[in-house]
């Protein structure tokens, strides 16, 4: 479990990018470029090739 | 004051901050990895008055990082807010300190509250924070989110109406079985204490007045060692910050069973107070099965299943993994 930087092979939506990584159901936190965002207020959002996106996932344990 | 004269001279502490300090009251929900930390820093940091909430009771796997039991805890089956609450009063007796072994519901939060500065999350689950998060907006009081698994942790000040709120993180629950859990990857000791200790420290800094608190959710990895901040805005169309609505809190019906983190048992909470007495209890389940009353709590053993009795109802079944199964159990042995 850590923060993932991923480099974006080519152009996708946040929604096909989320969807790839088999994380459309646990709660993460997108980076790009030094902005965060919510990713489901942001499915319609282009990513383009050769940028790189961190994900950040939110945890539960304590 | 001389207990705390290390303290006291650190710049912006002083005579005055430790007198704030003092009068402060906190609440610590969850007295696990985090939440004895957080007590164990808070108590000899000489908060005024502090409440610690838990469900639980010491188990043996729980000594690699829950600091303040023992084996003589686990060997007693202590409720851990109980254990937790004997160590601390020995560390520092000075502080008016409470234990309340109980479960955090939308029934019982607000009267868990009521009065204090600060409320620190040492839970181990979404679902209670989301609970924490609006009721501290609800009533105006700060809240310190932290989490930890494996050697990932974060934590973040959730000031209702200045900062993002929980809910802007999480709009809502996630599927069940989405989120890792201590119990699927493990945790480093490390990991709980940064954050539980990062915690307290911000706890601090909120009871002293002290302006320069970490605004951003702060990440850490103790694999590569790694420490960020990032700033998390309030979401555009989050329920909470924006139309003040208290899902979570206002949520009616029977609480549904619980698996708990880490083992391979299920929390099952009646929806009226249980009115016999353990001991009672006990008498009519030895007649079925193994039982034993310790003080604070009933075990009973029947075929390969467990079921750990509080004295509000509560159980714990152990050896079932699925809800229905330990809901007949508890129906059948404890009654509904």
């Amino acid at each position: 479990m850590s923060t993932e930087k991923i480099e974006v092979k080519e152009d996708k939506t946040i929604k096909e990018l989320v969807g790839e990584m088999s994380l459309s159901s646990a709660p993460i936190l997108l980076e790009l470029d030094g902005e965060i965002f919510y990713p489901d207020e942001n499915y319609d959002r282009k990513i383009q090739a050769g940028n790189r996106l961190t994900v950040i996932p939110i945890i539960a344990g304590g | 004051m001389d207990r705390y004269s290390r303290q006291v001279l650190v710049a912006g502490i002083g005579r005055s901050g430790q007198e704030k300090l003092l009068k402060s009251k906190v609440l610590i929900i969850g007295c696990g990895a985090l939440g004895t930390v957080i007590a164990n820093n808070l108590v000899r940091a000489g908060v005024g008055y502090m409440k610690v909430v838990d469900r639980d009771f010491v188990e043996l796997d729980n000594l690699q990082r829950q600091m303040l039991f023992d084996e003589a805890d686990v060997e007693k089956r202590m409720p851990k807010a109980i254990a937790a609450v004997d160590k601390l009063r020995k560390i520092n007796s000075s502080v008016k300190i409470e234990a309340e072994v109980k479960d955090v519901t939308q029934k019982n939060i607000e009267e868990l509250i009521k009065d204090v500065d600060i409320v620190l999350d040492a839970t181990d689950n979404l679902e209670i924070r989301l609970l924490i998060n609006d009721t501290c907006f609800k009533h105006n009081i700060p809240w310190i989110y932290g989490a930890a698994i494996s050697s990932y942790g974060m934590t973040m000040n959730i000031i209702p109406k200045v900062t993002a709120c929980f809910r802007c993180i999480i709009s809502s629950l996630p599927a069940s079985g989405s989120v890792d859990t201590c119990d699927t990857i493990g945790v480093l000791n490390a990991t709980t204490s940064i954050i539980a200790s990062l915690q307290s420290n911000e706890a601090l800094k909120m009871l002293l007045g002290d302006e320069d608190l970490n605004q951003e959710l702060l990440v850490i990895n103790l694999k590569d060692n790694s420490f960020y901040k990032i700033v998390v805005k309030k979401r555009d169309n989050c329920p909470l910050c924006g139309d003040g609505v208290l899902e979570f809190l206002d949520k009616k019906g029977p609480s549904e069973p619980i698996k708990l983190c880490g083992r391979e048992m299920i929390q099952i909470t009646p929806q009226r107070k249980m009115k016999a007495s353990l001991e009672h209890l006990k008498r009519k389940l030895e007649r079925v099965g193994e039982a034993s009353y310790l003080g604070y709590l009933l075990r009973f053993r029947v075929e390969q299943y467990e079921l750990t009795i509080f004295p509000d109802g509560r159980a714990f079944v152990k050896g079932v993994s699925d809800k229905e199964t330990a809901r007949s159990l508890y129906a059948k042995y404890i009654g509904v």
